[in-house]
């Protein structure tokens, strides 16, 4: 309620903003692999100092690995732990962390990495295959919520030194996945099980857990003995959780915090000439949409006919809607792979506002007058995605697409999501997804697995044909080829109405320096240091 | 008086047992937990159907009422799915930060609120009686999240004389109680000034006055205890709105009390802690009415004999 309050005062700010002048804010076309890093312009010190203080929107569920719920909680424990390999959040590539090299088999189904030797845990014991082992032993715990995803990989000891990791499904993006598995201490495991970690989590990372009063901090401290040589370079990082965005705001300005994320762009423009702060942006690898049902709800509507869901297309104004609800901040998106995945077509241009064309395509569909079609979008889940919705709604209404009962089917986002994994969703319904694997690949199994995919409400074979191709070529050249051809095939043929990826704000104290988020929200703090 | 009492027991137990129907069935209303406690990219149909079973969300409704409901007449209030931990323990973490805020939210709102109430009341149309009336209005006009947030923003972010969020001391209690004050100031500032209004002209207060007691004794032993009868049921309530209060409060300024707690679970679709947690909250509530009645029977004799 409150948000729902400061979001429409912002709006209101918003519109006046605009009216009077063009709103500074990056173009979101520049984007591409752009992250805009904190300058560098002072020396980073020689020994760790200083206590970096981070706001977090939600205390993590969990600061164990494998039952880490959400990004927030992932970051937690990305500066506890570290993975095999690492992606450079700058370039975007993956590169050695505890393991020094790696090579992938012919047929994609083992991968072997060289171990990085005298790295120590916190806990003292030295770092070696064992410790693969037991991480992925403790993980497939059923007790642990992504227990499904650790079973999937068997470890094989070559030596001490050397591991083999095989997936028991082939999975093309398989190597990059492996940045979410945080090694844990096999000591640590041996002698207290997934209840001890949950408690006093042991990595190898840049720094150690000292304590975590639930709601209220979690405190972390420079690990003396950490492998990366003159990492970290801060002596302590303090995570503090503030659920409400306002207070967020507040806590920057007056510098009780260093870092904070989840901004909205209303939000982001107050802070804008705010002495000491500075804004950052970055866009989110995450795609909204309005999909379509072919599967339970949808059969026997109109939406079955290609006609009628190009024309449903060509009679959104997305560039309107972006502009009035998220102060243009966001792409408008052409499909469902970004520009952030692997094979991304840029040539592909997001469908143009052409509501003539629309009513042409319908007429040709034999739909003169349009139909009447049930709608659903969720409540709560995402920023004024519920505005969106009525704006898509409306220009349905403008080429002659009415709803059903005549307004958007609204749900409390527990409820919705409830329905679409039992595809009981209207044939249209609203929704987004990310991908945090650098390809699309998830999302569009996810999305337009059919009947196999909780949350798919769509089956087309020829994606199903393109998904299959893709998830079993483990040639990345050939694969970006193959995301083209989709993404051409997914143009032409749309299962969605595609919407927009939205841009992400967050802003730091200018004493912050070498921050650098990656488009899933993710970052590595052992390279931030505070120039005071 | 005890069979007062026993009648009150017996409402009160009603009651819970209401609450507990009730919250059941409305958690249940907000969908399949399940769906939500595993990330979607996971989400296979078969894991999803497990993760009910595992649940016990297969079993009928009813089945799955009374189970619940003999776990709590068991003293067993579950197991949080958020917090990885027996709800009991969840709670009496939070419970002592969402005390200390309600305790010190009433301290603030009796301190300003009886002075304030007692002053406008014997001096009726007076501008100390303005001030009283403007400032019972006000506070019970004046919504508690826009108040935490002029707040902050003026203690804060302006004059930096205190933290905007989180706990780190008691320090970092006195904007929350503050703000979670008003509502409890403006009703308490109402009440006592027109209580005090009221018995000034009672006819027992004359004859004290023709009789020659000392404003100061008519104002102890006649005024001040006759108009705490009225005060005391009203405090009790107004403790359990604090409480309410503190659902708000305690996600703006970053406080882990039961508050907070109650929007991580809800957030979370941990219906386990949602559900016990309301009727741990309703339970706390129907206590501080009771104690309510209990001193109220105590202070007013009519009651304790009809």
């Amino acid at each position: 309620m409150l948000q729902r309050i400061l979001r429409i005062l912002g709006i209101m700010a918003i519109a006046g903003a605009l009216a009077a002048c063009a709103a500074p804010v990056p173009s979101p076309e520049t984007g591409g692999e752009a992250v805009s890093v904190a300058s560098g312009d002072a020396a980073a010190p020689s020994s760790p100092s200083g206590a970096l203080i981070v706001a977090l929107p939600l205390d993590p569920n969990s600061i164990n690995p494998p039952n880490a719920a959400d990004r927030m909680a992932g970051n937690v424990i990305n500066q506890i732990f570290d993975s095999l390999i690492e992606v450079d959040n700058v370039t975007n590539e993956l590169r050695p962390s505890l393991a020094t090299e790696w090579t992938v088999s012919e047929d994609g189904m083992e991968y072997t990495f060289k171990l990085r030797k005298g790295v120590r845990f916190h806990d003292g014991s030295l770092f070696d295959a064992q410790d693969v082992v037991a991480t992925f032993e403790a993980g497939k715990d059923p007790v642990n919520a992504y227990a499904s995803a650790y079973a999937n990989v068997t470890v094989e000891v070559v030596d001490d030194y050397t591991v083999k990791l095989k997936p028991n499904t082939p999975d093309v993006t398989f190597l990059r996945s492996l940045v979410g598995y945080n090694i844990i201490s096999a000591e640590q495991f041996a002698a207290e099980g997934n209840a001890g970690i949950e408690i006093r989590p042991i990595g190898s990372g840049p720094f150690k857990f000292v304590e975590w009063s639930k709601g209220n901090r979690i405190v972390l401290e420079a690990f003396e003995e950490y492998w990366d040589e003159g990492k970290p370079l801060v002596q302590q990082v303090i995570f503090r959780p503030i659920p409400e965005s306002s207070t967020r705001l507040a806590a920057i300005q007056t510098g009780e915090v260093h870092i904070i994320n989840r901004l909205s762009a209303d939000e982001a423009k107050t802070l804008e000439g705010v002495d000491g702060v500075e804004l950052i942006t970055y866009p989110a690898d995450r795609v909204y949409y309005i999909a379509f049902n072919n599967l339970t709800t949808g059969v026997g509507k109109p939406t079955e006919d290609v006609r009628v869901r190009q024309a449903m297309n060509y009679a959104v104004d997305r560039q309107a809607i972006v502009e009035s609800l998220f102060g243009g901040n966001a792409r408008l998106s052409a499909g469902f792979v970004t520009p952030w995945n692997l094979g991304f077509d840029e040539s592909l241009q997001p469908y143009p506002y052409d509501p003539e064309r629309a009513r042409a395509l319908l007429a040709e569909a034999g739909y003169p007058d349009g139909f009447t079609i049930g709608m659903a979008c969720p409540i709560g889940a995402y920023t004024s995605f519920e505005d969106v919705c009525q704006a898509v709604a409306n220009y349905l209404a403008e080429v002659g697409i009415t709803l059903e009962g005549g307004e958007i089917e609204f749900l409390e986002s527990g409820v919705y999501w409830d329905r679409q994994s039992k595809k009981e969703l209207p044939p249209l319904f609203g929704d987004s997804w990310s991908a945090a694997v650098g390809e699309a690949l998830p999302r569009l199994v996810g999305a337009l697995g059919g009947w196999q995919e909780s949350y798919s409400a769509w089956s087309d074979p020829e994606i199903d044909r393109y998904l299959a191709a893709i998830s079993s070529t483990f040639d990345v050249e050939a694969r970006a080829a193959l995301y083209k051809e989709l993404q051409a095939y997914m143009y032409e043929n749309p299962p969605f109405i595609y919407l927009y990826e939205p841009i992400t704000f967050e802003a730091i104290r200018s004493a912050v320096k070498g921050y650098a988020p990656n488009s899933v929200e993710q970052y590595y703090l052992k390279h931030v240091y505070l120039a005071e | 008086m005890q069979r007062y009492l026993l009648m009150r027991l017996g409402q009160s137990l009603l009651l819970l047992f209401g609450a507990l129907v009730l919250v059941f069935w409305m958690v249940r209303l907000t969908g399949d937990p399940a769906a939500l406690l595993i990330a979607r990219d996971f989400a296979s149909p078969e894991q999803l159907q497990e993760m009910r079973a595992a649940l016990g969300l297969n079993d009928p409704l009813p089945v799955q009422f009374i189970r619940y409901a003999g776990d709590v007449l068991r003293g067993d209030l579950g197991y949080s799915l958020r917090f990885r931990q027996p709800v009991r323990d969840v709670i009496f973490a939070a419970l002592p930060i969402t005390l200390l805020l309600s305790t010190l939210a009433m301290a603030i709102a009796l301190t300003v609120a009886i002075p304030l109430g007692v002053i406008g009341g014997v001096s009726p149309g007076s501008w100390k009686d303005s001030l009283a009336r403007l400032v019972g209005l006000l506070g019970q006009a004046t919504p508690t999240f826009w108040l935490a947030l002029i707040l902050i923003w003026v203690f804060a972010v302006n004059l930096r004389w205190l933290p905007s969020f989180g706990v780190d001391g008691l320090r970092s209690f006195i904007l929350p109680a503050f703000a979670l004050s008003i509502g409890a100031v403006g009703q308490l500032v109402r009440l006592t000034r027109s209580a005090v209004l009221e018995i000034r002209n009672e006819d027992y207060i004359r004859t004290a006055r023709s009789k020659g007691l000392s404003p100061f004794t008519i104002g102890l032993h006649h005024i001040a205890r006759n108009a705490s009868i009225a005060l005391v049921s009203v405090v009790g309530i107004q403790f359990t709105y604090l409480m309410a209060g503190s659902i708000y409060i305690e996600s703006i300024f970053a406080i882990p009390g039961i508050g907070w707690m109650l929007n991580e679970a809800i957030r979370n679709r941990d219906f386990v802690l949602v559900q016990s947690l309301t009727l741990f909250i309703a339970t706390f509530a129907v206590l501080i009415h009771l104690a309510t009645d209990v001193i109220y029977s105590v202070l007013d004799p009519r009651i304790r004999h009809r």
